[in-house]
């Protein structure tokens, strides 16, 4: 059987025998789904690059300790989730200092200019929320989960998962309200 | 429904995690409610100012430099295994070196002990004067 008919687990099982290959093809299939996972957790891409890299690393130094209770992607954005909270909480003072739009962005095309807008705004919403609400955040919108499959990730609670997406969401609104006032919204 | 159980609720709806039952109570509320359905507008946009944000591709050697990396670190990590595994032969044959050399000095010491002195180190001992034959060879 080709590596990529096989399922997540029967590859994890070779990869942990040192099969290489099996670890090459979940890169394959978890690498873009970690990235801007991991993107949208920093707000910039070499650093999400970088901890990606870091998460697959690690990822395959801790294979042996997979007991796989969860399936691997879960396991994986476990690793994805404590680079990005460490990395951000090192790089904070900086990130307060960014400003929203990059210099000569506002001669480009309205269209472009406005989709930048919005990219920007976004990122900095996001990095204005505190690591938990932002990674629940995040799973939520993108990933699409629900939020007992949150709860599972994050290793908290359904009831805690909640209370932290309803202060994301009130949080996200006072980030962004100068941004609607403005129109921008 | 009060205002103030909705809002707690309106997270929940926009993330498509309330019953149908209670999306209808919430619906309800938010009809006759102008200032939860203004709450409940300004999620939606949120939710939809999110969604519209692109994340940057991936480069597309991501996925080559990751296992060069990971190929690297299984490398070092059967190199040092292996140092380990020669390091633990040198210690064996060190050991050995030792344990041979302690079992040949007990065959040669028991050797000794069991000849009574006779051989050919005892006997240069014995060509050695005693004190009584050096005083008697000086009167």
């Amino acid at each position: 059987m080709t590596d990529d008919l096989r399922t997540d687990s029967e590859l994890v099982s070779s990869a942990r025998q040192g099969d290489l290959r099996a670890f090459e093809e979940l890169v394959r299939r978890h690498s873009a789904g970690l990235f801007a996972f991991i993107y949208r957790m920093v707000g910039n891409r070499d650093d999400a690059e970088e901890l990606a890299q870091e998460a697959w690393v690690r990822a395959w130094q801790g294979l042996k300790g997979f007991k796989g209770k969860s399936g691997f992607k879960t396991w994986l954005f476990r690793i994805g989730i404590n680079l990005a909270i460490n990395f951000r909480s090192r790089r904070k003072v900086h990130e307060e200092l960014s400003e929203i739009m990059p210099a000569g962005a506002e001669n480009e095309p309205g269209t472009i200019y406005q989709q930048r807008v919005r990219e920007e705004l976004v990122k900095k919403a996001l990095q204005g929320l505190p690591p938990a609400q932002r990674t629940a955040l995040v799973l939520s919108v993108y990933e699409g989960l629900s939020y007992q499959e949150i709860a599972r990730v994050m290793g908290k609670s359904v009831r805690a998962v909640d209370s932290l997406l309803v202060r994301a969401r009130w949080g996200l609104r006072q980030i962004l309200e100068p941004a609607r006032k403005k129109g921008l919204i | 429904m009060k205002c103030h159980k909705v809002k707690r609720l309106l997270s929940r709806m926009v993330a498509g995690e309330v019953s149908a039952e209670l999306q209808r109570a919430i619906t309800d509320h938010i009809n006759l409610c102008a200032n939860c359905r203004t709450d409940y507008e300004e999620l939606k946009q949120e939710q939809e100012l999110l969604l519209s944000a692109d994340v940057p591709g991936l480069s597309p050697y991501f996925v080559t430099r990751t296992i060069a990396r990971v190929q690297e670190l299984a490398r070092k990590k059967r190199e040092a295994g292996s140092w380990l595994r020669l390091h633990w032969l040198w210690r064996f044959a060190a050991g050995l070196v030792v344990a041979i050399g302690l079992a040949v000095g007990i065959v040669i010491g028991t050797g000794l002990g069991s000849n009574g002195g006779t051989s050919a180190d005892l006997a240069v001992l014995n060509t050695i004067p005693s004190i009584e034959e050096l005083f008697a060879g000086g009167e």
